[in-house]
């Protein structure tokens, strides 16, 4: 009984303790762009972001169907349902060209994500 | 009058052809005769039937009746067929002794009889249906061409019998020695295909996704409208160009036969082997550790992904016997929102000496913390309760946090893992223990990675380290796209054991087919 006690404490502890490391600082300077999806292409297919900052990408999709923001180079995928708008978040990014796609119609969805 | 005979000789094959089968597998099953008969003219009353009402209801569910009524019946049929094979598996030995001794014993077997009656009469049903259909629109038509059409019907259904029994006559002769074994693989593959075209049916309906309308084409090779594919058709499911949802429930219903089967040939062990028993009781009264962990948890859930696992953990050690343990997982994963992953998976484990047994059922739950690139690490809650198959066994609570950082091109991840015991023969204590991973991101395909595993013990009192399980090695992973939306994901890796209680060498694998809707 006792040690289960200390186990429920020590538990209780971790979690607070893990609460304040772990949950996202609130920054005012977070950049953030929109990403149109209209008849499954992005707008704009080039997106210029300033390297080595947090960017939060707003995508809306304006499609009635399904998508999904995927990139292998950003480590990201995300479904957006028809009509929605789903957050991505990206960086701090090295400057480079990070390609994405748009899974669910990868012929005419494409992008890339330029950082400088 | 040709055409008419190869018409009617089709459909009658088909059902002659489940017939056989069925009755080849139940020799000697005692009044077989009797509920074979009452299944075939069960069947033939219900064709009639349907073939009565055919317009009501093709016109029934907005115009999808007659897919929905032939879904019902093949999903009716699997499931029958699916419980008799697993009965017979259970009475098998006790079945062919009385074949041999006839006479003998015939209480038994009145409930699977009467099951047998219901798969045939559904399979007469369906066939039989389609049959009667053309005959009527013979008959109904004029003329001396239609009693000459009516004759090669006649024709067809005695040609069709008549192949049914030469099969079931074959089989018979063949099969005899090993006759159990045989018909219940027949049987499973029977209720796979059978399965698939029932998912065809709900495809056609509208209410099930192909997922991808054409998994392959092989209409070139072996068409299913010459005579080889027509019989592979109904013997084994073969389809030309069948759906990607066809395949998975083929595969699903086969799998789940098979393991079904395994568990009835385990079962009808037990009871002749106390030892059995006996180490079962030794291995509960071993001090309890966290079991073999396999898996690394990102807390990074996908919503929309639907997912189909299979994965395992197997000691290899040479020689020493006692650490010869294996574990198998079956899941079934879901991403609900994109914050929430739920997951069903049942276990298989095998313990040092023991037989591969199904050892726990156990929902799963994967909850991610914030978005993706939002807090310096990304985190998760990881959250299973276990339930142990065996009835003395204790179930399990097990608590994970999961923690991910991206850093360059590598992904780094830590689980630390909480377990409890709660029911009968628990033990009172936590047990604690880890899994990380760090995997570099080479290609999609192919990411090599280093894992590492384990298990420190009670929280309150720790082992000493002999006593704990640590193992580390290298692992590939990788995904490979199948088709649109459809994606293979896999796990290679082979562990190390780094101290005296950990197996030396040990190899997981992982296998995942993830879609998207």
């Amino acid at each position: 009984m006792t040690t289960r006690s200390i186990t429920v404490r020590g538990l209780a502890a971790a979690f607070v303790l893990a609460a304040a490391v772990l949950a996202p600082q609130a920054r005012a300077d977070d950049d953030s762009i929109t990403l149109t999806i209209k008849d499954h292409r992005f707008t704009p297919e080039v997106v210029e972001v300033p390297a080595g900052k947090k960017i939060k990408l707003l995508v809306r999709n304006e499609d009635p169907t399904p998508e999904e923001f995927e990139s292998y180079a950003l480590n990201r995928e995300k479904v957006i349902p028809g009509g929605a708008t789903g957050i991505v978040i990206i960086g701090p990014l090295d400057p480079g060209t990070y390609e994405f796609v748009g899974e669910f119609n990868i012929e005419t969805a494409q992008g890339k994500i330029v950082a400088k | 009058m040709l055409a008419s005979a190869i018409v009617v000789f089709r459909e009658v094959l088909e059902a002659a052809l489940i017939v056989g089968i069925i009755m080849a597998a139940t020799v000697g099953l005692p009044r077989r005769n009797f509920w074979v008969l009452a299944g075939i003219f069960g069947g033939l009353a219900g064709s009639i039937l349907v073939a009565g009402f055919a317009d009501a209801i093709a016109a029934a569910a907005s115009g999808m009746g007659q897919e929905f009524l032939n879904a019902t019946v093949l999903f009716v049929a699997v499931a029958v067929l699916g419980w008799s094979i697993v009965w017979m598996r259970r009475h098998g030995r006790a079945l062919s002794r009385r074949a041999k001794d006839v006479g003998n014993g015939v209480a038994a077997g009145g409930v699977p009889a009467y099951m047998l009656a219901v798969v045939i009469g559904l399979s007469v049903l369906r066939e039989g249906a389609e049959a009667v259909l053309f005959l009527y629109g013979i008959a109904a038509g004029q003329g001396a061409s239609a009693s000459l059409m009516l004759l090669g019907g006649a024709t067809g259904i005695a040609a069709g019998i008549a192949v049914g029994y030469l099969i079931y006559r074959g089989l018979v002769r063949v099969a005899a020695r090993h006759l159990f074994g045989v018909t219940s693989w027949l049987l499973a593959f029977l209720a796979a295909g059978m399965a698939s075209q029932g998912a065809a049916m709900l495809v056609a309906a509208g209410t099930l996704p192909p997922i991808v309308a054409t998994a392959w084409d092989t209409s070139a090779l072996l068409s299913e409208r010459n005579m080889l594919g027509q019989v592979l058709h109904t013997l084994i499911g073969y389809d030309s160009h069948p759906a990607l949802v066809q395949v998975l429930f083929y595969v699903a219903t086969l799998g789940a036969i098979v393991v079904m089967m395994r568990l009835a040939d385990n079962r009808r062990v037990l009871p002749s082997a106390g030892a059995v028993a006996a180490v079962i009781l030794a291995s509960l009264a071993v001090p309890a550790t966290v079991h073999a962990e396999n898996k690394v948890y990102s807390p990074i859930v996908h919503e929309g992904e639907f997912a189909i696992e299979a994965r395992g953990d197997a000691a290899v050690d040479r020689g020493d016997t006692t650490k010869k343990t294996q574990t198998q997982i079956y899941e079934v994963e879901y991403g609900v929102t994109d914050r929430w992953q739920t997951a069903i998976f049942g276990e298989l484990r095998k313990d040092a000496g023991g037989p591969l047994r199904y050892n726990a059922t156990a929902w799963e739950n994967i909850l991610q913390l914030f978005e993706q690139g939002d807090a310096w690490v990304d985190s998760g809650l990881y959250f299973e309760y276990k339930r142990a198959d065996a009835k003395d066994a204790p179930d399990e609570v097990e608590g994970k946090l999961l923690l991910e950082k991206q850093l360059g091109q590598t992904v780094n991840t830590v689980n630390f893992i909480f377990e409890q015991q709660v029911g009968s023969h628990a033990e009172e204590d936590t047990e604690f223990g880890y899994a990380l991973r760090t995997k570099y991101r080479w290609r999609p395909y192919l990411e090599p990675a280093i894992e590492a595993y384990g298990d420190i013990g009670e929280i309150s009192e720790t082992k000493p380290v002999d006593e704990q399980k640590h193992r580390l090695g290298p692992v590939i992973v990788g995904l490979i796209p199948v088709a649109r939306s459809v994606n293979f994901y896999y796990e290679l890796g082979w562990l190390f054991g780094l101290t005296q209680a950990s197996p030396d060498h040990s190899i997981k694998w992982l296998a995942e087919l993830e879609f998207h809707f």
